[in-house]
């Protein structure tokens, strides 16, 4: 009888500790106490959200926030006078700074790399349809052959750091700009010493983490925007443990409606007209932010189909999203995946 | 009969410590669920108001140049005099972890904490 007490006692004895060490390792794991410390700055015509895991950052979130606004101002602009990109599209041919040099570079090859999908040279075509500047006109048909006729990544002339246009060439590296900016983000906090990091450039999104293992943090849910005009709610979420870049195009962002039919902000270099692959989004995700932009937009402008020689080229992952509400997404993430919304559904990647 | 009690004062004491202990843990987590939705207004880099979304919240916050409102469990850009109103369009905001900006009176609005997910890519 005595035995039996004793063993009931150990058993109610365990399950009480054993309770309160679930509970503090809960505690722990979460940490609902322990928010990210955010910081919010302005550039590229976007905000920029900083959030550090652990200890105090306002040093770095400023110098985050004045650095990307030079690399913006003073070299990819193309609308700051002083930056190198206005002043290479001015003269038609410009000496580049030794850090703006491989940003053109890495850029064409992905220019080659999409069969001209992504030009970074379709800067009059992009300032004809003025998307940037809240346009709604659909441009001329022959303004628009005009344009497209003077694009062209191949006419570019590199030679050493000297960089030279054809005719009535203008550079426009806004596809590629906050992936760049996360790259450079990417550098800054590796500089600083920061440990685990968010960093939104407009909703292009770098997870940051300096490779070592923390017990507080396990990792990010990044969700992909629902890409309609009218729901910008979850559509789904993607764990992610490490430093990638997440870029994302969609036609629900910058876009007009004329006759019924919208006019959105990816344009077709080849067409010279946006861009129609029955998408409705593309996200990228791989670990350069220039690489993931790049080909967000390639992607976008090839389709699901055509985009695979590129992603494997890259060694980038995917996610698309058709008029159909169908959601593709490729092997290499397809696990780190939850559906949040109900109203698409995932398909068998082909 | 003379039954030893199964648990003297000391196991007592020990078990309530435990699930003390227990409650203590427990409680943040249980009260940083779901259910509560704060969205929170930035203006120039700084928080400026902090409002909690519930089925009876409805209020109006003029701050340059926008008009955000927030009403039910959602909160939107109502007004804005920036040229492209890309924040006007940017339409109602409900769930953890979404936000939206008027870019050019720098002004932006997002839901805080996020269990479902960190951070929006769009």
């Amino acid at each position: 009888m005595e035995k039996k007490e004793t063993k009931q006692k150990i058993v109610i004895l365990t399950v009480a500790i054993i309770l309160t060490i679930v509970t503090a390792v809960i505690f722990f794991v979460h940490d609902p106490f322990h928010e990210a410390d955010e910081h919010f700055g302005y550039a590229m015509g976007s905000e920029i959200v900083a959030c550090f895991y652990g200890g105090d950052n306002k040093e770095t979130a400023d110098t985050l926030f004045s650095e990307i606004n030079v690399l913006d101002t003073d070299m990819l602009s193309a609308k700051s006078e002083k930056s190198e990109i206005y002043s290479l599209n001015e003269k038609g041919s410009q000496q580049l700074s030794d850090e703006a040099l491989p940003y053109i570079n890495s850029s064409l090859e992905i220019c080659k790399a999409s069969q001209g999908a992504l030009d970074i040279t379709i800067g009059s075509l992009s300032s004809l349809w003025g998307f940037d500047s809240s346009s709604d006109i659909i441009p001329d048909s022959s303004l628009i052959e005009t344009e497209k006729s003077y694009c062209g990544y191949e006419k570019i002339v590199l030679d050493g750091n000297t960089v030279t246009l054809s005719e009535n060439q203008k550079l426009d590296m806004g596809a590629l700009g906050k992936g760049i900016a996360c790259d450079k983000a990417k550098d800054i906090l590796s500089a600083n010493g920061t440990k685990r990091a968010l960093i939104s450039v407009g909703g292009t999104i770098l997870t940051y983490s300096d490779g070592k293992d923390y017990y507080w943090h396990d990792g990010w849910g990044i969700a992909v925007r629902t890409p309609e005009t009218d729901d910008s709610s979850p559509l789904l979420r993607v764990h992610v443990t490490d430093t990638k870049v997440f870029s994302t195009s969609g036609d629900y962002e910058k876009y007009f409606k004329k006759d019924g039919k919208r006019y959105h902000h990816i344009l077709n270099p080849g067409t010279g007209y946006p861009a129609e692959t029955g998408l409705k989004s593309v996200t990228i995700i791989a670990d350069s932010g220039l690489v993931a932009d790049g080909l967000s937009t390639a992607c976008f402008v090839l389709g699901r189909e055509k985009s695979q020689a590129l992603l494997e080229q890259y060694n980038a992952e995917a996610i698309f999203v058709d008029k159909d509400n169908n959601v593709y997404i490729t092997d290499g993430i397809f696990g780190d995946c939850t559906l949040l919304n109900d109203a698409y559904t995932v398909k068998e990647y082909e | 009969m003379n039954k030893t009690p199964l648990f003297r004062k000391s196991d007592i004491i020990i078990i309530l410590v435990c699930l003390l202990t227990a409650l203590v843990f427990f409680l943040p987590t249980l009260f940083s669920s779901d259910r509560n939705l704060t969205a929170v207004i930035v203006a120039d880099g700084e928080t400026v108001k902090e409002i909690s979304l519930t089925d009876s919240t409805d209020e109006k916050i003029e701050i340059d140049g926008v008009v955000i409102k927030a009403q039910g469990r959602s909160i939107y850009f109502e007004d804005s005099d920036c040229p492209d109103r890309i924040c006007v369009r940017s339409g109602e905001l409900s769930s953890k972890g979404e936000s939206a900006a008027c870019v050019p009176n720098r002004v932006s609005v997002y839901i805080k904490g996020a269990d479902n997910f960190d951070i929006m890519t769009y």
